[in-house]
């Protein structure tokens, strides 16, 4: 088991640092160079998830260090699409800066590669739910990096033109809201078969739907007139309740859930 | 849209009020109150509304629609279980001869008729392998036949594990645990609610909705409800 735990420690440094390092090429306008090393710091990511899933023998989704390198290996797939959708190939750098996060926040997860999938894990729902719920946080993520550069650049450096990010940020939000929606609903669907209640107000219940009722939010006040000058501020509010839904509710034992103790 | 907005916002402090545990996991009685009852009525009652300023059934419509009734039909669903659901929680002994017809009521203290015989019999559990010797083993699969002696009298078994309740005339049940000491019972979950198919009606519309909604390509980005 420990070799495992070892092989696992030293694919997520690699992966990392090569993400630096992409990062920093791609800073420097080296775009080639740039690509060549985040797409490579994404096969190294697979391999972690490959290690990960052959020394646990289920779809390593269940523990938090699991499931940080599954929400780092949607963001390739989420680009590569948006730039195919919406001419946003010039988003590569923030998407490199995404993949990188949760691999450090991997880094430093108990790496319980001996995790065991309890009953209650055990339903076509598992990958469906996590998956779209992964999607949904990594395009969330972006959007919440462009909305802060669009800060920085609006405010900071007194930049004219900076409503493209605005833009980018809202198509990504559009296309993260329904994965979003379909965790959040396939995660009651799934409750009533396993604990015979679609909803029980846990702790992650009430966060995750915190979560979505302030994206629901920042649609409806991207609408009218009245409330657009709170579109920003509601959407870093509600990437802030992601982050405690995602993380804190189970790292903080105060806010700890009794039903989604697993991840 | 500004009535909408409120809405959201009300409702967000409320479950943040919701959400930090107090002695004995009572903080989620918050929304069982009148007030927040009626926080949900006045957002179906605003959903409504918004359906009718926008009704017409044209292909760019259809999205909105299903998402804002989606709402509606979800929290009508939940209130008609939250007024008529029958919810009861029991340990049942592992053995054919040990047959009941009534189970407890969620409080205890009374009891629901059944209409019919619950027994559990064949229980079977699988654990991982161990690595350490301190812990307890991690059961990794458990299951149990419910036996069913029906109203008219035939007797039906059905395969009962956790993720795989049995439905018999209204009632499902769930394979909750069982008695890790010495696998003489096991505990079940058993539910009656009448608003269960009309909350997954509306589940599936807002899934549905919000996909249309999202994915249409070209949206007209200033639409004003």
């Amino acid at each position: 088991m420990s070799q495992f735990s070892l092989l696992v420690t030293y694919l997520l440094i690699a992966a990392v640092t090569i993400y630096v390092a992409a990062f920093v090429a791609l800073l420097a306008k080296k775009n080639t160079a740039g690509a060549m090393l985040a797409f490579l710091g994404w096969l190294i990511s697979a391999g972690v998830m490959a290690t990960n899933w052959i020394a646990c023998g289920h779809p390593p989704f269940g523990s938090m260090g699991h499931v940080m390198v599954v929400l780092s290996l949607c963001f390739l797939p989420v680009y590569l699409l948006l730039r195919g959708w919406y001419n946003l190939g010039w988003l590569t750098v923030y998407f490199v800066f995404a993949s990188g996060i949760p691999l450090v926040g991997s880094l430093f997860m108990e790496k319980e590669v001996a995790w065991r999938r309890v009953p209650a894990l055990q339903s076509p729902w598992f990958i469906p739910h996590v998956t779209a719920y992964m999607l949904s946080y990594a395009l969330a993520t972006v959007a919440f990096v462009l909305t802060i550069v669009q800060l920085i650049r609006a405010r900071l450096l007194k930049q004219a033109e900076t409503s493209r990010y605005y833009s980018a940020g809202y198509q990504i939000l559009r296309l993260a809201f329904p994965f979003m929606t379909f965790g959040l609903l396939s995660g009651a669907l799934w409750a009533e078969a396993a604990w015979g209640v679609y909803w029980s107000w846990d702790s992650k219940e009430t966060w995750s739907l915190i979560t979505w009722t302030l994206y629901l939010a920042y649609f409806h006040s991207r609408n009218d007139s009245r409330l657009k000058p709170y579109t920003v501020t509601i959407q870093i509010l509600a990437f802030a309740a992601l982050i405690t839904t995602f993380l804190l509710v189970n790292l903080l034992p105060k806010l700890a859930s009794a039903l989604h103790s697993y991840a | 849209m500004i009535t909408g907005f409120i809405i959201f916002v009300l409702l967000v402090f409320f479950m943040l009020s919701g959400v930090f545990p107090v002695q004995g996991g009572m903080q989620v009685v918050i929304f069982h109150t009148p007030f927040f009852i009626l926080l949900m009525a006045s957002l179906v009652v605003s959903s409504l509304l918004c359906c009718w300023k926008k009704r017409g059934l044209t292909l760019r419509k259809i999205g909105f629609q299903l998402t804002h009734l989606g709402i509606v039909v979800i929290l009508a669903g939940a209130f008609t279980g939250f007024l008529t659901a029958k919810k009861s929680e029991f340990a049942l002994p592992i053995s054919g001869s040990h047959e009941i017809k009534q189970i407890p009521t969620g409080d205890g203290n009374s009891s629901y008729d059944l209409n019919f015989g619950i027994a559990v019999t064949n229980f079977q559990v699988d654990f991982y392998e161990q690595t350490d010797k301190q812990s307890s083993p991690t059961p990794k699969h458990f299951q149990a036949s419910l036996r069913i002696n029906t109203a008219n009298s035939s007797t039906l078994s059905h395969e009962l594990a956790v993720n795989h309740p049995v439905e018999h005339a209204g009632w499902r049940f769930y394979l909750m645990s069982y008695d890790t000491e010495s696998r003489r019972y096991v505990v079940l979950s058993a539910r009656q609610d009448p608003g269960r198919n009309i909350v997954f009606a509306g589940i599936a519309m807002l899934m549905i909705g919000t996909t249309i909604m999202c994915f249409r390509k070209n949206e007209d980005n200033n639409v004003t409800v």
